[in-house]
């Protein structure tokens, strides 16, 4: 900025222009800035200004608001005007090929291909996946601290919406002990019962899987449970 | 740009509807949202044909699916094409021009970013009645958030790079100002008329400086804007000790303030080309 007035004007204007940034990001109190007259409420009524600019102009082309805003608020009028060109010129812009914008186009439109992609909700995992990625052990160490026998709990990973609430209840239990009750939370692993594994596999196929046929009975009962253990799941249906 | 939208934008006729009611009844008009009518109209329509409004009226509805997706896709990522935004790259240059560590481009793409968080929300209210001061609002939330929080680091961004830069970046400059606007535009049996009505208009602004250089701008010789002599009184810059930047801003404002008012009367039809953005 030069040294004439309108550069005093400009670095004021910058200077306050930061105040007010820095008021409102909450450091005002920390500063000392929170005597700074009435920043904050410039913002707001330069906000609630051109609203009623824009609006005014819109619903029946009234140019009125912004003299009159003008006036009312002669600190803001060199804002106002400017914004009133905005609103007057937004149809100029319209409909004009604007080669020089390609490359921001492509940035903008990956921008909004990735914020999609992080909203997709992510697909559920089967239950023995969600344990593996919490714990990040073989399966076969998970199944062995959870007390059951590997077939069984692939088993019932796999087949998981054929397993009762209490069946899975307790499943979910003993994946919360293993990981001392962090890092897996119920509802969600509970949920992933019903992630079927197959139906990723059946993806590949010309075809889904037939309905294999298989209860939950017969999941517990075709297991390499002991006979003691297999009582207890079946008495969890 | 369509023959029909040209005609709109740059003759002056009363009884023309309101922003509001053209895009109400365009509206109205759009197939049902989100069928594959409406998504063929997204690919074909111009911006004329599909303004901003509609599009974010149309979006909140549809939000979230496929079609809201496509339909935010054409406001904000084909602006080469459409120019809804565009205003957003014309006022990031303005303001980032004096930061030497961002870009005008990472204060548009940070705007994006937020008016894609806020759309469809509460802060999106409102938005199709006021797409101007919605946009404004989101680059001032950018904004704050580029800049950081630290009033040190605030301070060692903003210094300037050179007096040059601002002024290289401003759009307006291409405007030419400094010739008789309306030659060779407005109809000799207009021109008296038109002379009376631009100092009746430019009356109505009350801050000084800014009236007198849209009179000047609107003068058979309008004065020059600067010279090598930054002092020279003879010149604006040198009359109200302002830069040319300034200079720009207000004969911009003394446009749009005129055009406004041109498009409001009925007593004749003026073309208004002269006073529109350079093709």
């Amino acid at each position: 900025m030069s040294d004439g007035p309108e550069g005093n004007q400009a670095n004021n204007a910058n200077k306050k222009q930061i105040l007010r940034f820095a008021q409102d990001d909450g450091l005002a109190q920390d500063d000392g800035l929170a005597q700074d007259d009435g920043l904050a409420q410039d913002d707001d009524v330069l906000a609630q200004c051109q609203l009623e600019i824009e609006r005014a102009w819109n619903d029946a082309k009234d140019d009125a608001p912004v003299h009159r805003l003008a006036a009312a608020h002669p600190e803001l009028a060199e804002q106002l005007y400017d914004f009133f060109a905005d609103v007057i010129e937004a149809g100029d812009h319209l409909d004009r090929p604007r080669p020089e914008f390609a490359e921001m186009d492509r940035r903008v439109r990956d921008m909004l291909g990735k914020a999609r992609h992080d909203d997709q909700p992510k697909e559920p995992k089967p239950f023995l996946g969600l344990v593996r990625d919490v714990t990040a052990k073989p399966i076969d160490a998970i199944a062995a601290s959870m007390e059951v026998p590997l077939d069984f709990l692939v088993d019932a990973s796999k087949n998981g919406t054929l397993l009762p609430l209490a069946a899975r209840k307790e499943l979910v239990r003993r994946a919360r002990v293993i990981t001392n009750f962090g890092g897996i939370d119920e509802s969600e692993a509970l949920a992933s019962f019903d992630a079927s594994s197959r139906l990723r596999r059946a993806a590949s196929r010309d075809k889904a899987y037939a309905p294999s046929g298989v209860t939950y009975p017969g999941l517990v009962q075709r297991s390499s449970l002991s006979a003691a253990e297999k009582k207890f799941w079946l008495d969890l249906a | 740009m369509s023959a029909s939208h040209a005609q709109a934008t740059t003759v002056a006729s009363h009884g023309r509807e309101s922003p509001n009611e053209r895009n109400e009844r365009i509206f109205q008009s759009l197939p049902p949202l989100g069928s594959p009518a409406y998504l063929s109209l997204l690919k074909s329509a111009t911006a004329a044909e599909l303004p901003a409004s509609v599009l974010v009226r149309a979006y909140r509805k549809l939000h979230p699916s496929a079609a809201a997706d496509a339909t935010l896709d054409r406001l904000l990522g084909h602006n080469r094409r459409y120019g809804y935004i565009a205003l957003l790259y014309t006022t990031a240059q303005r303001r980032m021009a004096r930061l030497e560590a961002y870009s005008p481009e990472d204060l548009v793409c940070d705007t994006i970013g937020e008016i894609v968080a806020t759309l469809a929300g509460p802060a999106g209210e409102g938005a199709e009645r006021a797409w101007m001061q919605y946009l404004r609002q989101r680059m001032e939330h950018a904004y704050r958030k580029l800049v950081g929080r630290r009033e040190e680091r605030l301070t060692l961004r903003v210094e300037p790079t050179s007096d040059e830069t601002s002024d290289a970046y401003d759009p307006i400059e291409a405007a030419g100002a400094e010739s008789i606007p309306w030659q060779g535009c407005v109809a000799p049996n207009n021109l008296e008329w038109l002379e009376t009505f631009v100092q009746d208009t430019f009356a109505a602004i009350l801050d000084d400086r800014i009236r007198a250089v849209a009179l000047d701008l609107f003068s058979h010789s309008p004065m020059p804007i600067s010279s090598d002599d930054p002092n020279d009184p003879n010149t604006l810059t040198g009359r109200f000790g302002v830069k040319r930047f300034t200079i720009y801003r207000w004969q911009r404002a003394a446009r749009a303030i005129l055009r406004a008012a041109l498009e409001r009367q009925n007593e004749r039809e003026i073309d208004m080309s002269f006073l529109t953005l350079a093709t």
